[in-house]
């Protein structure tokens, strides 16, 4: 009984439906033509749920370009998009981070008594700003000649320790400058301690 | 009031046509596909609300959306041959809007075929013998 309620409650909207769309019909020679388009569309609606019902093997003939057609409310789509539009913002800092970090690099080559380094950047959750910046820096050792001699070593030690404290000063007012970034963030290693 | 800008548009179009057209018979064609392109525009928004309900309801009740959607398009071709062949009509070219209702009915049964078919099938395959 629930089924056959079903059924009739589907094909009163559908001649409903139907109705509707024969009221919209233009006034011409094609009325006729919709019209029996309209009344197959209302004899399929009564065909298919009886096929359903009393003869479970036979559903509705329907050919290869006719497949059933399923309603999508576009959330699948949403979501690839968001994945396109992540993708598409990844590869974009990606390479703003590649750019900034050979910027950073060639200023820091500028500072004296440094002959190399290597930088590298964090950039923030929204890929706007940076969040941490790390250089590694090797500098040029100064009073390397005078080896053997032990005070002379020790003295050249603490011109080093100096020498990389006006490094450091230079580059972080540089960064600071340049870049507007904070010296919390901004992390200068010397390589080899 | 969108039905009194619509009467009010065509009976501007209407004079303008009448004046136009013992004149300029060609430009009163193209005002008069103007004046189509201008209703069909303004309606536009109610047409998509009238086919998205229909869909909805369709849905609703379980129907093949394949057959609704055939059955929509069907609508579609009508009404666009009907606006062709009365702009033909209007141009004084009877015998192209002949032709234009003719290429419509071709296609309103073409889209009409499938749904056809598989009626008849489904019927042959219940029916004994």
């Amino acid at each position: 009984m629930e089924i056959l309620t079903g059924i009739v409650k589907n094909l009163v909207v559908i001649v409903v439906v139907a109705g509707f769309l024969e009221l919209l019909l233009p006034d011409s020679s094609m009325r006729p033509f919709v019209r029996f388009t309209i009344g197959l569309f209302i004899i399929i609606a009564i065909i298919n749920p009886l096929l359903s019902v009393f003869y479970s093997g036979n559903d509705l003939k329907s050919l290869a370009w006719d497949l059933p057609w399923e309603y999508s409310d576009g959330t699948g789509f949403e979501d690839i998009g968001v994945q396109v539009n992540k993708d598409i913002q990844n590869t974009g800092n990606q390479a703003i981070k590649q750019k900034v970090e050979e910027q950073i690099n060639s200023l820091a080559m500028l500072v004296p008594g440094v002959r190399d380094l290597e930088t590298e950047i964090d950039l923030d959750a929204e890929g706007r700003g940076l969040s941490q910046v790390t250089l590694v820096i090797v500098s040029n050792r100064s009073g390397s000649s005078s080896s053997g001699d032990s005070i002379a070593a020790f003295s050249s030690r603490e011109e080093e320790l100096q020498n990389q404290e006006e490094i450091k000063d230079k580059l972080t007012s540089m960064m600071k400058n340049l870049y507007g970034l904070e010296e919390s963030k901004l992390k200068i290693k010397f390589e080899g301690g | 009031m969108e039905i009194a800008q619509i009467v009010g548009l065509g009976l501007i179009a209407t004079i303008f046509l009448l004046i136009i057209r013992q004149e300029n018979p060609v430009m009163a064609v193209v005002l008069s596909l103007a004046f189509s392109a201008v209703i069909f525009l303004f309606l536009a928004d109610k047409i998509s609300t009238v086919v998205g309900v229909v869909t909805e309801l369709s849905h609703q009740a379980e129907a093949n959306y394949f057959f609704m959607g055939t059955v929509l398009k069907i609508l579609g071709v009508a009404y666009l041959a009907e606006f062709g062949a009365a702009i033909c009509r209007d141009a004084g070219e009877a015998s192209v809007a002949k032709k234009v209702e003719f290429g419509a009915k071709i296609i309103i049964a073409v889209l009409a075929l499938p749904i056809m078919i598989a009626i008849l099938e489904s019927l042959m395959e219940i029916l004994p013998g």
